[in-house]
């Protein structure tokens, strides 16, 4: 379910590697809302079929039911970000953690 | 999991004419379906069982007849209280429909149609679909043409459609500097309905038909062409674009959607700012006052998300009076079709509201000479009416008390909702009830109202001659082919393309 608050993260508004669309924005602004304790279940060994279960939110042809968006993200784009978004929580945690937006 | 309506349907024996849930359209996540939902489904089974079985007919014939749709809104009346206009009769014989909603009574033209994302679906086997006179390529976006035709013209009375897009960028050269055509222009996977395409199936529809039934939208927006360097609007790439939308692909209304960035600008637009109004100058030259906006729907980006806000509406309408602005989903936000909606006040029982519904409303309240600011009704009227008749009360009284029935135009979002007969005959029976007019203003809706609604006010908009076009449509080959779709025994199939959860 989409939290409508705004969460106490902004991945989303972190420096990109290369120019994003709406899609990388979208898709950053998605783990923005997932839950801290689900986001540390994730094991980086885990198949891809087992993180779409984990994740509940893929659809039948394989991609991530994420609005709004032009382009199609399958899991491999998904892992990746994911991933990426865990470094950032690792580290601002303690900082915000301490002090919530 | 989620999965599309259709295989829901088929897993769980449902055969229902009119969607028994709401269904995503890739804009906003669903509700599941509630409990009166559930009821409604289950006494459509029902109640379509009995009077297959009495008429000695099999149930999917029962259901694809406009009986089978008349039992769909006895269930609801069943079910939320008395709101639709359906008689018991219309439920037992076709002549009773026949009757009470006289064939052509409407010149339906619907402003929001889409493919179905060139998914093969599995009506592509059967013999009438073979045979239906296209000469296509024998792959997926064929079939999703081929299946658009169908499931709009064939299996709904839809007499005419705007094929409206979604933002995709084209790319205009290659690396020699060749002039890409067609599918060049949008190179690998993602480009759902670019302008080219929306524009080629147009052409091919019209030519088809030997009259103009399609029109279509372009896409070409404020971010589609950026200049990284001086992080500004890439003008001369973006002339080049509206040219060749304007006269190349000779596109009806401009299509934008302000919280997509396929230029990777950074971010969106808004209509109220430099860029948009620099647009409208550039297209206002080249004859071009028809802009048609997504409102309402969006993700909760930070960055992204606020710019479906219609706020801005307000500044551009009042600036550019001889353009015309069509602001789609009428732009409500999230409101009764997603999960969380309640605890999120996103409607307002009390008022009647619905979040950003209410902002597009508030524009015209403060401003009521301004009159080039059209409401569209696409996924807004339809998923009210299956969360709960009142809810579509709301929303369509709201936009004839302040918008007035002369500016609220029809569309449907279809395919995403299969075909469309179920919402046309949804606001065929549909009516505000007395005390609702009398507690919040709202006045009944009259048939002229719906005439206006259903095509009269888009083809004021779209410049179409309704009078020739109802000479011209009954002589054309569209009419033709349909004529012997029905007479080969061509049924609606009553499948819906949308998401909804797996296990929903």
């Amino acid at each position: 379910m989409i939290s409508m608050q705004q969460p106490i993260w902004n991945f989303e508004q972190e420096p990109y590697d290369e120019p994003p669309d709406e899609t990388s924005i979208n898709l950053r602004a998605y783990f923005d809302r997932m839950d801290d304790e689900k986001m540390q279940q994730y094991r980086p060994e885990w198949t891809d079929e087992q993180v779409m279960e984990w994740d509940e939110n893929f659809r039948d042809d394989g991609n991530l039911m994420l609005l709004c968006c032009e382009r199609d993200v399958d899991v491999k784009e998904y892992r990746k970000v994911l991933e990426e978004c865990i470094r950032y929580r690792n580290r601002v945690r303690g900082k915000i953690k301490a002090s919530p937006l | 999991m989620w999965i599309r309506k259709i295989l829901r349907d088929l897993k769980k024996g449902v055969d229902s004419p009119m969607p028994t849930q709401v269904v995503s359209n890739e804009e906003f996540i669903p509700r599941r379906q509630t409990e009166q939902q559930k009821q409604v489904e289950y006494l459509i089974g029902e109640l379509a069982k009995e009077r297959a079985k009495k008429l000695g007919m099999d149930r999917r014939a029962f259901m694809a007849s406009t009986m089978g749709l008349a039992t769909c809104f006895l269930a609801s009346n069943k079910v939320f209280g008395n709101y639709w206009d359906v008689d018991e009769a219309e439920t037992w014989e076709e002549a009773a429909y026949q009757e009470k909603w006289p064939k052509g009574e409407y010149f339906i033209i619907d402003v929001q149609t889409h493919f179905t994302n060139g998914q093969v679906l599995p009506f592509r086997n059967l013999e009438f679909v073979r045979n239906m006179g296209f000469n296509l390529k024998n792959d997926a976006e064929a079939y999703s043409f081929q299946n658009f035709v169908k499931e709009i013209f064939f299996d709904s009375e839809t007499e005419m459609v705007v094929i409206s897009g979604v933002p995709t960028r084209e790319q205009h050269r290659d690396e020699s500097g060749k002039i890409l055509v067609d599918q060049e222009r949008t190179p690998g996977p993602g480009a759902i309905l670019p302008s080219w395409l929306m524009a080629k199936s147009k052409k091919i529809l019209n030519e088809l038909a030997g009259s103009t039934r399609a029109l279509c939208q372009g896409n070409l927006a404020p971010n589609h062409y950026w200049n990284r360097a001086t992080n500004s609007m890439d003008r001369a790439a973006t002339l080049e674009q509206m040219e060749r939308e304007l006269n190349l692909y000779k596109i009806d209304s401009w299509k934008w959607y302000c919280h997509f960035d396929p230029g990777r600008s950074g971010g969106g637009f808004q209509l109220d700012d430099e860029n948009a109004f620099w647009f409208y100058e550039e297209s206002r030259k080249r004859g071009m006052k028809l802009f048609s906006v997504h409102k309402g729907y969006s993700y909760q980006s930070r960055t992204l998300g606020h710019l479906a806000n219609p706020k801005d509406v307000e500044k551009a309408a009042l600036q550019y009076p001889d353009i015309n602005f069509v602001i789609y989903h009428s732009a409500i936000k999230h409101g009764p079709n997603e999960p969380n909606w309640k605890e999120s006040n996103k409607y307002d029982p009390t008022t009647g509201d619905f979040e950003w519904h209410s902002v597009l409303m508030d524009i015209k309240k403060r401003n009521p000479r301004m009159n080039n600011v059209y409401c569209e009704i696409g996924s807004f009227f339809g998923p009210l009416a299956i969360a709960d008749p009142v809810l579509a009360m709301h929303g369509m009284g709201k936009n004839i008390k302040y918008y007035g029935a002369d500016h609220v135009l029809w569309g449907t979002d279809c395919l995403w909702w299969g075909s469309p007969q179920w919402v046309i005959d949804a606001f065929k029976r549909f009516q505000i009830s007395d005390e609702l007019c009398e507690r919040f203003g709202y006045k009944k809706i009259t048939r002229e109202d719906k005439a206006k609604i259903f095509g009269l006010n888009a083809a004021r908009l779209y410049g179409i001659d309704v009078k020739a076009r109802r000479k011209a449509f009954p002589a054309d080959t569209l009419t033709r082919l349909k004529t012997a779709y029905l007479e080969k025994g061509g049924q609606r199939s009553n499948a819906a393309y949308g998401w909804v959860r797996a296990n929903d």
